[in-house]
């Protein structure tokens, strides 16, 4: 190593390779590594956690009361859904998780936990960090891919809807059921997105003595403070979400809806003004402003299977 | 030493490795029990003495030491799994932590795992030197001639860069970091906080920008996990999380000045 | 191995051997720097204290460079060459200065300029540290220097490479040297203009000591073998106060007593309560008693026989061989200064010096002797404070601290110069450096200029005869089929040496020891390797230094016999007394048919006459 030519970005002593794009701009990628996570994945987590919770606070009697909305959360969501260009947040969202999943795996790999032997606090909160990235990654995955993209993965099928066919409110009910469909789906929830919230908040605080923010042990121990607040703050509003989707009663009329969703579902697809396009009949070519999430040849498909699937796993 | 209940004996397992290229392999030896005995003298013993439990005629263990008295850093080495210096460790500390020392579960002593093998617990270091090279870990005076004094300095900077200074290359630093690795190009704590030594000083600041451009290399700076065992195994106490603090704030400086006033 | 320019080798890399380093390749001639241990790693790192200089503010207080040397002088019972004190003094300003530009963290006052503390020897305060790890920094400092020039490639190290004898042509010439490599066994000659030796200490051959593990004096012996001469070598200072330990005794600096520690016992004896439930008034504290201008900061060599002498009377902490040394009184600030030892006083034994006394008891610490050197004496132009007479070391001269083999130097420790009798606290540091400072320049006029022949004319048959002669005395030891076991010999030379040749030393007692060492050395011959790879075998390193301790005690023992006097370290209670007619010499101890030979050679006191060495003590 000398301050001439950088070193290989592969990570080996040995290796004399020359550098590469990503060697010459390490550190950038590293800072950019860093960025991506605490600002547009982790800002974009508080505002999801936060408005998850309003499925248990508006099933508290006297904060139901409080507001002139029977429905915190679909009007939330409503909200969310009716900011123009979401696509591109999404998009941008996207870009920002991708990017930092697969530095973070790329770092991930050139470490190696050594808690059995230094059992110290920080120790355990690095592998912690490492092995709750590696579960907010999939977590997050499959949580889009089945909720928002409504993906059947062997049977667990459980798509979110804004809206029912005829456009009544469905966000509060589609989310409990989703998360009713079985135990193990709950505890999947909980587990992943307490995993997120334990690797935001815990990358926010090396973040601040990375980016050299926090110098001395006593400016990180009060870091740290701030940090595990933000932390328990975040996990109450996920155990929140996770007990108000399953303490929710889902009414008949809403099943149906979600049943008849489900059924067609595939079609659907919510416009950026927040309404849900009409149904399309069997094998009607989809219009340029309202398009199903699958192409035309795997849609019918898809139909068919989720229906063999999903029926046994929603008949409890 | 009450005779009735005073240990006589205690055990030691010794990972032995003849030379870089052949297997390692372990040797149990028996020592007499004394209070107060380091590490050290374990090996002197079995120097004086190298006879295997089980009667084997073996070789004295090869280590490196010098001063014995833990300011040299020569004698580092793996102790019941943890890294430290074996002048230092005692015999009581570890078989009160571990529980270790039966002839069932005797005290290990391991070379470190993070530099290669030269001979049973003594390895090569010798990188750590040469970091020091690359991050050019020296003030640059104009000669040794005489010039008057150097720089005043406030005792609080004085005490800071005292601290840094005590670094020993010892290299515990490195085995307990779970980012650093015998393959990898990571630098580690070591180099951190000499590069906030040199930095530090009114002169060694001058190539301060050299050695910023080095920790943003791969295998610098950012390359830390903030596992923070480091500063947990340093036996100086280096205020080494508070130097990766700093350089992580000098880099992102430094990186920013040259993005918008950098010639190249 | 042909080479025009020329070339220096320098043996040792701590503070002597890495400011010699930096002084040559400044000069830009190249270096070949060899150590057993990588430099850093040295033995320097171990010197607590701090480094001795006139400082501005000492200055204004009376003190002067002149005061300094006086100093010297009388606690070296007038043992020593004058000019070269005279030099090393009023340089020493300008190598703190040097020093302090290269970044060493020395500590400071509130202004921001270089802090002082008391220590032995002296009424003024003159000593520059860093924390009480001053000998560490300084070492680091250097070393950082000679990376440097070793990244402009002007510096070869050889880092773990053994020095294991000078080559020397038909001349009486050195031309290099034969070492060999810690790791492959490798041997191999290497040739040089100039050859310094800076190779520290002999501890090792008093078994425990303060001093490391690598410090067998064997590089210095190997050099008399050759014929080399020793100076003084019955010069060995007892440091008062070290930590006794199962492997070694450790040091507990003086700045310990600098700072205000206090050396006590209880005035009762066998009181075997705990030492914070002894009332102040029922505490001895003897060095403050008998010497009370200097107190605790007398010389080491009278702190230590007082310390000895007060347990030999059973004084001593519960009957035992300790006595307590209390910086628990000093305030929290100070007690921060000295942070470096006292927690490893903690972790060696268990116990915070910060509220429970230390236990401490003298142990071996420095040779004063060793090879002998010459210099070129010149008359230098008085500064303030200085005496009539001024006469210090002709600068660059070719000859400063060279030993009687041409091209052979000597710097730092293994030198015998500037100390005589014993040595005060904190000049070593100062010594190490300026001999590679003051005396780098003669080791670049010698190679350039000086030389008889350059080295890379020497013929090829002399250097394999060397390079035959350590390569048998290996093969000889790897094939020995004996049953004496090194490390058991090592443990009774270091026994034997102690008890005769430490703190009190009888003619009859010394007579005894040499006798051992005699039969030691006869044992030696039947000496076993439990080891005979040919890859890094520290037991051959260690069994063939054995030989060089055996010879080098023996060199001390005979002109310790000798010298029927009493002087600085060396006490004779046989003859108690300083007796300058005919001591008033140095001990020249040369090896001829594997024996020392004794002869003197008369030390001249051009500036200050001898005067009586009592430090004030009242009884």
């Amino acid at each position: 190593m000398s301050q001439t030519d950088s070193k290989c970005c592969c990570g080996s002593k040995s290796c004399s390779s020359e550098p590469c794009f990503m060697a010459k701009n390490y550190f950038v990628f590293r800072r950019l590594h860093s960025l991506s996570g605490i600002i547009p994945v982790g800002v974009f987590c508080i505002v999801h956690l936060f408005t998850n919770f309003q499925i248990m606070i508006q099933q508290i009697p006297f904060i139901k009361d409080l507001f002139n909305e029977a429905d915190i959360f679909q009007h939330e969501v409503d909200f969310i859904h009716s900011m123009p260009a979401l696509l591109f947040v999404e998009i941008g969202l996207w870009s920002a998780i991708g990017f930092h999943a697969i530095l973070g795996i790329a770092y991930t790999i050139g470490g190696k936990s050594n808690t059995t032997h230094y059992k110290y606090e920080k120790n355990y909160r690095y592998t912690l960090q490492r092995v709750t990235g590696i579960i907010a990654l999939i977590f997050i995955f499959v949580h889009v891919a089945t909720l928002r993209w409504r993906w059947n993965l062997g049977g667990w099928f459980t798509p979110f809807y804004a809206h029912g066919p005829n456009g009544e409110p469905l966000v509060t009910a589609t989310t409990a059921y989703a998360l009713q469909a079985h135990w193990l789906v709950s505890a999947f929830y909980l587990i992943g997105a307490l995993g997120v919230v334990y690797h935001w908040a815990n990358g926010l605080w090396t973040a601040a003595i990375t980016w050299g923010v926090t110098i001395t042990p006593a400016a990180q121990a009060r870091w740290n403070k701030i940090c595990a607040g933000l932390g328990v703050a975040l996990a109450i509003f996920t155990v929140g979400a996770v007990i108000g989707a399953n303490t929710y009663q889902i009414k008949p009329h809403e099943l149906e809806a979600i049943h008849t969703m489900m059924e067609h579902g595939a079609h659907y697809r919510e416009t950026a003004d927040g309404h849900e396009c009409p149904m399309l009949k069997d094998g009607q070519a989809p219009t340029d402003d309202c398009c199903p999430v699958m192409d035309e040849a795997t849609a019918g498909k898809a139909v068919v299977e989720e229906e063999a699937a999903a029926k046994p796993a929603h008949t409890e | 030493m009450i005779a009735s209940d005073a240990k006589k004996s205690f055990f030691v397992k010794v990972k032995r490795q003849d030379s870089p290229e052949k297997n390692p392999y372990y040797e149990v030896f028996e020592l007499p029990y004394k209070p107060n005995l380091n590490i050290i003298s374990c090996l002197q013993a079995i120097a004086s003495n190298p006879v295997t439990v089980d009667g084997k005629q073996s070789t004295p263990v090869v280590w490196d030491c010098s001063c014995l008295e833990e300011v040299c850093g020569a004698c580092t080495m793996v102790m019941g799994g943890q890294v430290g210096q074996s002048c230092s460790t005692l015999v009581d500390e570890l078989i009160e932590r571990d529980g270790t020392g039966t002839k069932d579960n005797p005290i290990t002593l391991e070379p470190m795992s993070k530099f290669p093998v030269v001979r049973d617990l003594f390895v090569d270091r010798s990188s750590m030197f040469a970091n020091l090279k690359d991050i050019k870990g020296w003030v640059p005076i104009d000669g040794t001639h005489d010039l008057g004094a150097g720089p005043k300095e406030d005792p609080e900077a004085q005490e800071l860069r005292y601290q840094l200074s005590r670094c020993m290359t010892c290299g515990c630093c490195l085995e307990a970091c779970p980012q650093f690795s015998l393959e990898g190009n990571f630098v580690g704590a070591q180099v951190f906080g000499q590069t906030l030594y040199f930095n530090t000083h009114e002169t060694g600041a001058s190539l301060k920008e050299d050695r910023l451009d080095v920790m943003q290399q791969a295998g610098g700076i950012s390359d830390c996990g903030n596992a923070q065992n480091c500063v947990e195994v340093c036996p100086k106490e280096l205020p080494l999380v508070e130097a990766i603090a700093k350089i992580g704030r000098q880099t992102t400086v430094h990186s920013i000045k040259k993005f918008f006033t950098g010639k190249k | 191995m042909s080479q025009k320019q020329p070339r220096v080798i320098v043996v040792g890399g701590g503070l002597a051997g890495l400011s010699a380093t930096i002084k040559v390749a400044e000069a830009g001639v190249p270096v070949d720097l060899f150590s057993m241990v990588p430099v850093k790693r040295s033995h320097s790192v171990c010197a607590q204290g701090g480094i001795n200089a006139c400082n501005e503010v000492a200055r204004q207080q009376g003190y002067s460079e002149w005061i300094h040397m006086d100093e010297t002088l009388y606690g070296g019972d007038f043992l020593q060459h004058q000019p070269p004190v005279y030099e090393m003094t009023h340089w020493a300003p300008r190598i703190i200065d040097l020093l302090d530009r290269m970044g060493v963290p020395f500590n400071r006052t509130a202004e921001g300029q270089r802090d002082l503390r008391l220590f032995g020897g002296s009424l003024f305060k003159r000593t520059h540290f860093a924390g009480a790890s001053t000998g560490q920094q300084l070492l680091y400092g250097l070393d950082e220097q000679v990376r440097r020039h070793e990244a402009d490639g002007k510096v070869n190290k050889y880092e773990f490479w053994e020095f294991l004898w000078p080559i020397i042509d038909d001349n009486g010439e050195c031309k290099g040297i034969i070492a060999q490599d810690m790791r492959t066994m490798q041997i191999k000659p290497f040739l040089a203009d100039a050859v310094v030796m800076a190779t520290g200490g002999n501890g090792m051959v008093f078994g425990k000591s303060t001093m490391s593990v690598i410090c067998t004096g064997g590089a210095a012996a190997r050099c008399y073998q050759a014929g080399a001469w020793f100076g003084n070598p019955e010069f060995i200072q007892v440091h008062p106060t070290a930590i006794p330990g199962e492997d070694k005794c450790r040091l507990m600096s003086e700045s310990a007593r600098g700072e205000g520690g206090r050396v006590w016992v209880p005035r009762e004896k066998g009181d075997v309560r705990p030492p914070l439930d002894i009332p102040e008034e029922e505490r001895w504290y003897f060095l403050e008693e008998k010497y009370p201008a200097y107190g605790n900061l007398v010389p080491r060599d009278i702190a230590t026989r007082e310390i000895f002498f007060v347990c030999e009377d059973g004084y001593g902490i519960g009957g035992s061989r300790m006595v307590y040394l209390d910086v628990s009184h000093l305030p929290q600030g100070t007690k921060d200064k000295l942070k470096a030892i006292l927690e490893i006083y903690e972790k060696f034994t268990g116990d915070d010096p910060t509220e429970v006394p230390m236990k401490i008891f003298p142990a071996v610490h420095y040779s004063m002797g060793g090879l002998y050197t010459v210099f070129t004496e010149e008359e230098k132009e008085a500064v303030p404070g200085d005496g009539e007479k001024t006469i210090g070391m002709k600068d660059g001269a070719p000859n400063n601290m060279m030993t009687n083999i041409p091209g052979l130097f000597a710097f730092g420790e293994v030198n015998y110069q500037y100390h005589g009798g014993t040595r005060l606290g904190a000049n070593a540091l100062l010594n190490c450096i300026f001999d590679g400072l003051f005396c780098g320049p003669s080791l670049v006029n010698y190679a350039k200029e000086g030389r008889m022949s350059p080295a890379s004319e020497l013929s090829q048959d002399i250097i394999d005869k060397f390079v035959k002669q350590e390569q048998d005395k290996v093969d000889a030891l790897v094939n020995s089929k004996g049953k004496a076991n090194p490390y058991d010999i090592w443990r009774r030379l270091g026994d034997e040496m102690t008890a005769a040749a430490t703190v009190v030393r009888t003619e009859e007692r010394m007579q005894k020891a040499l006798e051992t060492v005699k039969a030691l050395r006869e044992e030696y011959k039947d000496v076993c390797l439990s080891d005979t790879g040919m890859w890094t075998n520290q037991n051959l390193s260690f069994t063939r230094a054995l030989n060089d301790m055996l010879i080098y005690a023996e060199a001390i023992l005979v002109p310790a016999i000798a010298r029927k006097e009493s002087r600085g370290s060396h006490y004779r209670p046989d003859y108690p007394e300083r007796i300058d007619d005919p001591f008033q010499k140095t001990s020249l101890v040369k090896y001829v048919n594997d024996q020392p030979e004794l002869s003197y050679e008369d030390v001249a006191t051009p500036m200050v006459p001898p005067r009586a060495r009592t430090y004030g003590k009242t009884s």
